[in-house]
């Protein structure tokens, strides 16, 4: 995996549950899940702009990049 | 109005589908079973018997008529019937006509059934699926497979039923015949699986994107 979801931390932090959530952003519960437990292929502009407006962050605080030696060795 | 008329069409695909499906059950069944126990119980001497198209050339020589006064001469160069050897037929001819048929029947019935499955799937208005490419590929090779069994019976008949049939009138001259529509119809289909694959891919695609 080269790009980590963050989004459970940002949901801790901001004391959020997925439900809450993605009622708020306009998706259902089950893509929420895509997203956060990291099955998701892709991620529309419109879903992240309404995660970031929620929870009140930048993009890179849900999306990280890692390079791939690191992620080899986890 | 086009979507309702191409939904109809589909129900009528999967109802047609479903009474072939059952048709050919019954069929195989009832051959399969004629075959196998006609001898055993001696039900009757056709069980045992075996009744096969063949080709033949017969001198017969006529005329036809056009704008009432033109003749014109015609002769018949070839013809096909139905060849029925009565019993006994020796083995070596029968087991693998009877083999044969068996896969035949086999492949079709699995043709008709992954039809019906795929029609269904289109009713369900999920047809982009990978179960259904891969129906689709087989549904291809088993045309493929129909042809060339077919062309193995054609190759029976000829190596070894031909020299032995003797009639006064009629030449029986068999030949291997492959249907190169069957066989371009089959790859036709592999693009059209190997179209579905694609398809399940970007479906898959779609539904993981949030």
């Amino acid at each position: 995996m080269r790009i980590r979801i963050n989004l459970d931390v940002m949901m801790a932090r901001r004391k959020i549950s997925l439900g809450e959530l993605a009622g708020k952003v306009g998706i259902t519960q089950a893509n929420l899940s895509i997203l956060k437990t990291e099955k998701a292929r892709a991620v529309r502009f419109s879903t992240l702009e309404a995660i970031c407006q929620e929870l009140d962050c930048q993009p890179g605080d849900i999306l990280e990049f890692v390079p791939n030696e690191k992620s080899d060795n986890k | 109005m086009a979507k309702i008329e191409n939904r109809k069409i589909v129900a009528t695909a999967d109802i047609t589908l479903r009474i072939v499906f059952y048709i050919c059950i019954l069929g195989a069944t009832f051959f399969m079973g004629k075959t196998l126990m006609g001898p055993i119980l001696g039900v009757s001497d056709y069980s045992s018997g075996l009744s096969t198209p063949m080709e033949f050339s017969v001198p017969e020589q006529g005329t036809a008529t056009f704008n009432s006064n033109q003749v014109v001469p015609v002769k018949i160069v070839g013809g096909r019937g139905v060849v029925q050897i009565n019993r006994p037929v020796p083995n070596v001819l029968l087991i693998p006509f009877f083999i044969l048929n068996f896969i035949f029947f086999g492949l079709i019935l699995w043709i008709v059934y992954s039809l019906r499955k795929i029609v269904q799937s289109v009713r369900q208005k999920n047809p982009f699926t990978s179960t259904n490419g891969k129906r689709l590929r087989i549904i291809a090779f088993s045309m493929v497979g129909i042809e060339l069994i077919r062309g193995l019976a054609d190759l029976t008949k000829m190596l070894y039923l031909e020299p032995r049939l003797h009639f006064e009138t009629i030449l029986i001259r068999s030949d291997i015949s492959i249907s190169l529509r069957v066989i371009i119809a089959g790859l036709v289909i592999l693009v059209i699986a190997e179209a579905f694959r694609i398809g399940a891919e970007i479906t898959q695609e779609q539904e993981l994107t949030v």
